[in-house]
């Protein structure tokens, strides 16, 4: 046992020595090892999104003073089971007039874009992560993008109005909210100097810090993204209950309606880890610990950091239900209104004063640099170079962007309720007197 | 002139005596109420061949204690005026048999007790004076002299009833004028009394918020006759004459919308006038709205699942 | 009166918003009967350009039971739960209309204990009423969470209710004359509790809502109606109040002991949907101001009878009045014709929600489809009562 904590190799070496020799090397690495851990990551992934529904109805019930499912399993614990039975079991209901084939295909889209994102997530250290894209960034905003296509698919071919408004405020949202994403990501790249999931928590690793502390804004914005990204409250006007009947799914039914379903909340988790990845560290859980660890007990370490890099997805996903009910829903225009009036020129802003920070950084400080390029990733080692970097951040960019927004969104409708609501009354008021004049 | 008629000029209570019929301007008011529900009843449509069943069931039922309103005091005390009402030990179960009798919709069941077997006393009526001097009734008629019939404090409640020729300028002067600012459209509504002449009366119900006073207008109308829709002056009356009509079958003229709103389009008769039952089914509506068709000789259709 | 032109405009300036590049077509969009949003089943039929309303109608009717034709047929006594029925949210209100009007008619006179008895209850429905409206307008606006806050609240005045007249819903609160039963024991306390325990939890509310952006966002500035447009198209009650248009009939034709309250009628400023939430909200807390002072005043008139001398039939003489209180949707009114039988000849219920409706329109053109939903909210209509 402890032979196998310490094996550099992993449950990979193991595999290939209870294997018969008469099976190459590279079918059980490249093909074998592969295939059981995208088993296990799928099956953790699945229950954990079947798991995260009932977290949600729980999450929802404490907050609002309920207890939530209680019935099936102890404190509901197989409610999730239940459910997906019953929607299984139900009637597939497709609408006479609906394109078929469309409608049909449209929610594995949804489905199949989410889970192969799966595959690159960096879920721990050493033999945890499936495989190692060099452009893993790129690949997963792709896909993310594919998944909307299945839910403006779906709001098409239902052939209904109530799914055809959800499809199209769908598109609209993830052409404004997608681009304030991607360019939310440039931030922490800048530091990483790599697109690949690994490369990035590595230098968050190297420079002993997480990215969210140098790149605080590019966090709030990737994760509002991230909120409108995967239709959730308070950007959930695809699926809004109140106005759309629930949107793009309204004609679906049964085990169609729950890929949706699963799609969803598979695609909060996939945002989640990206921020855990990018921003948090991945599975970093920092300390002397961890590397003692990481040189002895590989194995040990590894396991470890699985469930760090677990836990901190679960945090992020509390927060996304957290927020679904605590805040109203944004209107159409208000949400097109954040996306392109503030979410987009903050995240430009940000890179541009990150590289401004960057050029003095290394620059201006003569001779000693504040930042150091360690060819594969840039790291501001030592206490004062962090201070700068954080201390620029966290007060100069978010004030700079502030200014910046506030000037820019000066006369935007909805950037000052308050004078908007004076100037309204004022206006009404000259109105009055006019027509009194009259 | 304002002051002195607000104290309703009792001097004019005498031309109006107390509850008997009275000659023909009290006739709009007295007779069509209490005539009301005794021709009621035998024009029931088609449908409720019900006969008044009342006589056998009052017969059997008076044993039974009353149960509708013992209030525990007032069980106690039978009180003057009402009392005279509640005659017999006969008339007692009258609640309880409507409820038994509601299926008929009849309203055969009260007005022939006074008539018939009770003394032939009129039941009281309320306090209503004349208000000929009110200030409102005589800017009206000082302004359109041919329009008002009469006016009434009904307990203490301003009625004016108007010719159904003048409504229109009559809102306009009310809403318009500063001495009256009615400027809000409370209700418009409608009665029927089948046996009156003029059948309907269109009621609307004004209210002035900055001068805190309440009058009602009555508009007779005769069978057929339309009255000027008054949506030009206050929105508010488009739904509310679209009830009247949906409901009375009255017409307003210059109405820009006038469709039933409660019913479905293309029903047929006018629910709240007295001739229309109270339990009615138009199956020939609901088959041509349901899709239902007359099935086939022999057709076993008790619903069995095979 | 002018909607026309307005509207036009209104179409107008919604047109000239996007320059059409192709060829477009208006959509219709049909919102209900059985739509989450439309409280019932009113259907509002849309006239959309882009997600923008041009033009809509309302088709109500689907729950109409006749109500103002069945009361022809029944007695006095039996009418009353009919009017439990029709605004369901609020049957302690509208009881308390009929028996009223009834006594108006008969000349009966409520014993104070009966009357105070009377505020306090109708006070007390007029919070749950608000409750839900509360409730279901932040659904309708995306934040469940204070549905369900609303209805914990609206849960204690519910166990009042239930405690007094053995029903939740549809009450039956009043008898005409005042009531068949005093107090509970613990009635009181029971009140006493709820209204100690409630300024904390409106409080709840306000932190999450009033300083809200996107509850600001998403009320300010939406269903605007001038003050003027209100009393034209017949808003009562908070909708009108919104406006700054200061009508309540509480204040203005006191009815039961409400001379004797004091109390402040909230008014909104600019008549959009944020002033109509406020003003609700401020209207619970001033009815919860009344029923402490109704609660003093009870224990003043401990002992007293609660019921006026009733004649055991119900036979109002010859006669018609009009009575109205201010119901928690608006103006309620019965229009009441006797004949001198134990049947009224008419009855005709003035309904808030009818008229508040009407007002749709007018307020909804021009803006999206999300905000046909916070409109229909604001006005809290309950289609038991438009329908009738």
């Amino acid at each position: 046992m402890t032979n196998l904590l310490m094996q550099i190799a992993g449950p990979a070496g193991w595999l290939r020595s209870v294997l018969p020799q008469s099976i190459s090397d590279s079918v059980v690495y490249d093909v074998i090892w592969p295939l059981i851990q995208i088993a296990v990551a799928l099956f953790i992934v699945m229950t954990l999104v079947a798991y995260l529904t009932l977290a949600e109805r729980k999450i929802s019930a404490w907050i609002q003073s309920r207890m939530g499912p209680m019935r099936v399993g102890p404190w509901g614990l197989l409610q999730p089971a239940a459910d997906g039975l019953k929607l299984l079991i139900k009637e597939d209901i497709i609408p006479l007039l609906a394109d078929k084939a469309v409608f049909t295909i449209a929610p594995i889209v949804s489905m199949v874009a989410a889970i192969t994102v799966l595959v690159i997530i960096p879920y721990g250290a050493g033999w945890a992560p499936i495989t190692d894209v060099n452009i893993a960034l790129l690949f997963i905003l792709a896909f993310s993008s594919v998944g909307t296509l299945g839910i403006i698919l779906g709001g098409w071919a239902s052939n209904s109005k109530y799914p055809l408004l959800g499809a199209l405020r769908s598109s609209a949202q993830m052409i404004s909210y997608e681009v304030a994403m991607g360019l939310a990501l440039i931030g922490p790249l800048m530091w990483s100097k790599t697109l690949s999931m690994v490369g990035i928590v590595n230098a968050q690793n190297g420079d002993h810090i997480w990215y969210v502390f140098y790149q605080p804004l590019g966090f709030l914005i990737y994760f509002v993204c991230a909120l409108a990204e995967t239709n959730r409250a308070p950007f959930d006007l695809p699926e809004a209950e109140s106005e759309l009947t629930g949107g793009f799914h309204t004609e679906y039914s049964g085990f169609r309606f729950s890929l949706y379903f699963i799609a969803e909340y598979a695609a909060m988790f996939t945002v989640s880890a990206i921020a855990v990845t990018v921003f948090l560290g991945g599975w970093d859980f920092g300390g002397l610990i961890g590397h003692f660890l990481a040189n002895t007990h590989q194995n040990v370490y590894t396991v470890i950091s699985i469930i760090v890099f677990f836990g901190k997805v679960l945090l992020l996903l509390w927060a996304f239900m957290w927020f679904r009910w605590t805040f109203p829903r944004y209107r159409y225009d208000q949400l097109m209104d954040v996306g392109w009036k503030w979410l987009i020129p903050a995240s430009l802003a940000n890179i541009v004063l990150t590289g401004v920070w960057f050029v003095i950084g290394i620059s201006i400080p003569d001779g000693k640099p504040f930042l150091k390029n360690y060819g594969t990733y840039i790291a501001a080692p030592g206490f004062p170079a962090k201070a700068y970097v954080i201390g620029s951040a966290f007060l100069v960019t978010i004030t700079l962007t502030a200014i910046l927004l506030s000037s820019i969104n000066k006369h935007s409708r909805d950037f000052n309720l308050r004078t908007q609501r004076q100037l309204q009354l004022q206006k009404r008021a000259e109105r009055l007197a006019e027509a009194g004049n009259m | 002139m304002a002051d002195e008629n607000k104290s309703d000029g009792s001097d004019v209570a005498p031309d109006k005596p107390a509850g008997t019929g009275a000659p023909e301007e009290d006739k709009y008011k007295t007779q069509p109420l209490s005539a009301v529900p005794a021709d009621a009843a035998p024009k029931l449509p088609e449908t409720k061949p019900e006969p008044p069943a009342k006589t056998e069931a009052e017969t059997t039922e008076p044993p039974k204690p009353v149960a509708e309103k013992p209030v525990k005091p007032a069980a106690s005390a039978g009180e003057a005026k009402p009392a005279a009402e509640a005659k017999t030990p006969g008339e007692k179960p009258a609640p309880k048999q409507a409820a038994e009798a509601k299926a008929a919709g009849d309203k055969p069941t009260p007005t022939p007790k006074p008539a018939a077997k009770a003394p032939p006393k009129k039941p009281p009526e309320v306090e209503t004076i004349a208000i000929p001097d009110d200030p409102l009734v005589v800017a009206l008629k000082g302004k359109f002299p041919d329009t008002v019939i009469d006016a009434f404090a009904i307990l203490k409640q301003k009625v004016i009833r108007i010719n159904r020729s003048a409504v229109l300028d009559v809102c306009r002067y009310l809403r318009d004028d500063s001495a009256q600012q009615y400027n809000f459209l409370t209700d418009v509504t409608a009665l029927h009394h089948p046996k009156a002449d003029k059948k309907f009366e269109v009621i609307y119900v004004l209210y002035s918020i900055p001068r805190n006073e309440r009058v009602r207008l009555k508009v007779p109308l005769a069978e057929g006759e339309s009255v000027q829709s008054i949506t030009s002056l206050w929105s508010t009356a488009n739904w509310l004459e679209r009830e009247v009509y949906d409901m009375f079958g009255i017409t307003f003229e210059g109405h820009p919308d006038l469709r039933r709103i409660l019913l479905p389009e293309d029903w047929v008769g006018y629910p709240l006038r007295k001739e229309y039952p109270l339990e009615y089914e138009d199956n020939e509506w609901v088959a041509k709205h349901l899709d239902i068709r007359p099935l086939a000789e022999g057709a076993d259709y008790t619903g069995k699942f095979e | 009166m002018s909607i026309t032109e307005k509207d036009i405009l209104k179409i107008a300036e919604a047109r000239t918003r996007i320059e059409p590049m192709f060829d477009t077509q208006e959509m219709t969009l049909n919102m209900g009967p059985q739509h989450p949003s439309t409280h019932g089943v009113l259907r509002v039929v849309l006239k959309l350009d882009g997600e923008t309303v041009i033009d809509l109608d309302c088709d109500i009717g689907y729950l109409h039971r006749g109500v103002e034709k069945i009361a022809e047929n029944r007695t006095y006594p039996m009418i009353a739960p009919y009017h439990d029925r029709t605004d369901y949210i609020a049957a302690v209100s509208n009881g308390l209309c009929w028996v009223e009007t009834v006594e108006k008619v008969m000349g009966l006179e409520v014993p104070k204990r009966a009357q105070y008895i009377r505020i306090i209850l109708t006070e007390l429905n007029r919070i749950t009423s608000h409750l839900l409206w509360l409730g279901t307008h932040c659904i309708d606006l995306g934040a469940f969470t204070i549905f369900l806050y609303a209805f914990r609240e609206r849960e204690e005045i519910l166990k009042i209710f239930e405690n007094y007249f053995g029903a939740r819903l549809t009450t039956h609160a009043f008898r005409i004359g005042g009531f068949w039963w005093d107090t509970y024991p613990g009635f009181e306390e029971q009140v006493k509790f709820f209204c100690d325990y409630f300024p904390e939890k409106i409080k709840e509310y306000e932190i999450i809502l009033n300083e809200n952006r996107i509850w600001l966002q998403r009320t300010v500035g939406i269903g605007l109606i001038s003050p003027e447009d209100a009393v034209d198209i017949g808003l009562t009650g908070p909708p009108l109040r919104g406006s700054g248009v200061n009508y309540d009939i509480r204040k203005a034709m006191p009815y039961e002991a409400y001379e004797e309250m004091d109390f402040i009628v909230p008014l909104g400023k600019a008549g959009d949907t944020y002033d109509r939430f406020l003003v609700r909200m401020e209207e619970m807390k001033q009815s919860r101001n009344i029923v402490l002072q109704a609660l003093d005043k009870l224990k003043e008139t401990e002992g007293q009878p609660v019921i006026a001398k009733v004649p055991k039939v119900i036979k109002p003489p010859i006669g018609e009045v009009y009575h109205s209180i201010e119901g928690p949707k608006g103006e309620l009114g019965i229009f009441l014709v006797s004949d001198g039988t134990n049947k009224p000849s008419r009855m005709r219920i003035r309904p808030p929600s009818f008229i508040n409706l009407q007002a749709l329109r007018q307020m909804c053109i021009g803006h999206l489809v999300a905000d046909v939903v916070a409109i229909i909210g604001t006005l809290d209509i309950v289609l038991g009562e438009i329908d009738r």
